[in-house]
């Protein structure tokens, strides 16, 4: 059985001000810093073979917090990036809903089958993901690796992991440094834990 | 026992037969951004109020503190000072055994003491860069049955962070001895207090009490502010102990305004989260000096790879008019440890090259 601990990345600015990150590169910002180290000191006496992040700083930096206090070093994957949101990066909700009212009455309640201007299908995100969670379920029997991501990703991720419909794929909370479990058997995937922040106090 | 704490400008000046005054105080761990306008403000328009009794119920003060922490004010106490009201809660509890950590700011055993308890340590190593262990602490409590235990987080001077998650678990064992435990949060308004405040346990556990200090986040360390925050029971004893009219005008008018800036909050915050990062990286350059990494705006420095002991190092930096913290007088510290305040940049660049000089052996 290989053990993988999803965690989400910790706050950004553009978290805050309610902005479609996607793939734009936004770090970290204070409190953002806090949060890693939260749920890094909560991961540190789990027995953690590797570590493994998205290439944006945000989830990287996650990562490399959680990292340290296993003497690791994190394996980064563009794979695990966040869902590509095209041309709604950088902007909040309600500037989308005015542009593209069409497609964001969508976004919601069948977010899989829009097509995000410029970007990416829930499709395809769900896609490259599993591959790669697959290759490292491969390279680690028996063990137990943190992979740190996005909320759209992971949202992704589970959703594959409890084969449920990528319509749904919204049903699932996501906080920052959220920690999720999930357990790959060879003849089942068992979910543990969801959404998990018992380590940010309250 | 002699107490020395940081920030001791009178005696440094006195001491150091220098007329002028230190210009640079490393020793206290002060908000570099110092008294907020608004602050000053209200402490001047209090001004005339002093011809009045101040308020014995804080009103005002704590309100401000609810509205702040997210607490109820039946929980609330105002303090002179965080640590004027450790000494009441001493003498409150009478306890026999008292375990605190070493090192660790004095004033918990000081307070200790003056109820007579007897106390006893645990200590934090160097080999584990002083990392709080929370089984060993359980095992210890077991061992030595206190009837209060003092935690400080992030630790003075070490400013190692513990997570809540532990401090539960520490203060659940200590619940079945029937031990209080305080814990000081004095430093963390200096990072995102809500993801490291145990206050949500404090529903949970009766024997749980909280400190913290309002002086060193909002720079009134002279103006003395501070609060407890514990079951009904105990505030009720803590109102009942105390003198009524502990928190002057000035200081509750001064909280108030404190506590609503949080545009001068988020600017410490962001401030010292910079800072603190680039200080304690340049001061791992310097040769002969070994950092650990802060939570808050202060910084354990390991000298023993230098020529210099941590009193000989004090007076060095004396003569450059830089007052640090020789940690040889904390518990379980020898004289291999100086602390260092996380300042402006300017000044602590100029800490950085006058270290430097002294680490080269240029000022010798």
């Amino acid at each position: 059985m290989t053990k993988i601990i999803y965690v989400r990345h910790g706050q950004t600015a553009w978290n805050l001000e309610m902005k479609y990150q996607g793939q734009t590169d936004i770090f970290l910002n204070s409190l953002g810093l806090e949060q890693a180290e939260a749920v890094a000191m909560r991961l540190a006496s789990e027995d953690i073979h590797a570590v493994y992040a998205s290439d944006l700083k945000r989830a990287y930096a996650t990562a490399e917090a959680i990292a340290d206090k296993h003497h690791l070093t994190v394996q980064s994957e563009p794979a695990f990036r966040e869902i590509h949101f095209g041309e709604w990066e950088g902007l909040t909700y309600d500037s989308i809903c005015k542009q593209w009212p069409d497609v964001m009455n969508h976004l919601y309640s069948r977010p899989d089958e829009i097509s995000i201007p410029g970007g990416e299908s829930f499709r395809d995100l769900k896609k490259r993901a599993v591959v790669a969670i697959e290759r490292l379920v491969k390279k680690h029997p028996d063990e137990t690796i943190v992979v740190a991501s996005h909320g759209g990703t992971i949202r992704t991720i589970l959703c594959a992991a409890l084969n449920i419909h990528l319509n749904y794929v919204w049903n699932i909370k996501q906080d920052n440094t959220a920690v999720n479990v999930v357990e790959y058997y060879p003849e089942r995937t068992i979910v543990c834990l969801m959404n998990d922040t018992c380590h940010l106090g309250r | 026992m002699k107490a020395e704490h940081g920030g001791n400008i009178y005696a440094a000046s006195r001491d150091s037969q220098q007329k002028e005054a230190i210009w640079l105080d490393y020793s206290a761990n002060i908000n570099p951004l110092g008294l907020a306008p608004s602050v000053k403000a209200a402490m001047l328009q209090a001004i005339d109020s002093v011809i009045h009794y101040p308020d014995a119920d804080a009103y005002d003060l704590k309100r401000a503190i609810c509205r702040a922490y997210g607490i109820s004010s039946e929980l609330i106490t105002v303090g002179n000072g965080a640590v004027e009201l450790l000494y009441v809660l001493s003498h409150i509890i009478q306890p026999h055994k008292v375990l605190v950590m070493a090192p660790t700011f004095s004033e918990y055993e000081r307070a200790a003491c003056s109820s007579g308890a007897q106390v006893s340590y645990y200590v934090l190593h160097a080999h584990d860069d002083f990392k709080v262990k929370s089984t060993v602490l359980i095992n210890q409590i077991e061992m030595s049955q206190p009837e209060l235990v003092f935690l400080c987080n992030p630790n003075n001077p070490t400013g190692v962070l513990m997570p809540p998650a532990e401090i539960a678990e520490v203060i659940a064992a200590a619940v079945k001895i029937k031990s209080f435990v305080v814990v000081d949060e004095s430093f963390l308004d200096f990072l995102h207090w809500n993801v490291w405040t145990c206050q949500p346990l404090l529903s949970k556990f009766p024997n749980l009490i909280i400190a913290h200090s309002l002086t060193k986040f909002y720079a009134i360390p002279g103006l003395r502010l501070g609060f407890v925050l514990a079951s009904e029971i105990m505030t009720r004893k803590l109102h009942l102990s105390k003198d009524p009219w502990n928190v002057n005008s000035i200081a509750q008018a001064a909280g108030v305004a404190a506590l609503g800036d949080e545009v001068y909050a988020e600017q410490s915050r962001t401030y010292i989260t910079q800072e603190k990062k680039f200080f304690y990286q340049s001061l791992g350059k310097i040769s002969g000096l070994k950092p650990y990494e802060p939570a808050a705006n202060y910084i354990l420095v390991d000298i023993r790879q230098s020529p210099w002991t941590a009193s000989a190092l004090r007076q060095k930096m004396m003569e450059q008019k830089i007052l640090i913290r020789d940690c040889s007088n904390y518990e379980g510290l020898g004289d291999d440890y100086i602390r260092l305040a996380v300042k402006s940049h300017e000044q602590n660049e100029q800490v950085l090259q006058v270290l430097q000089n002294i680490m080269k052996g240029e000022l010798l």
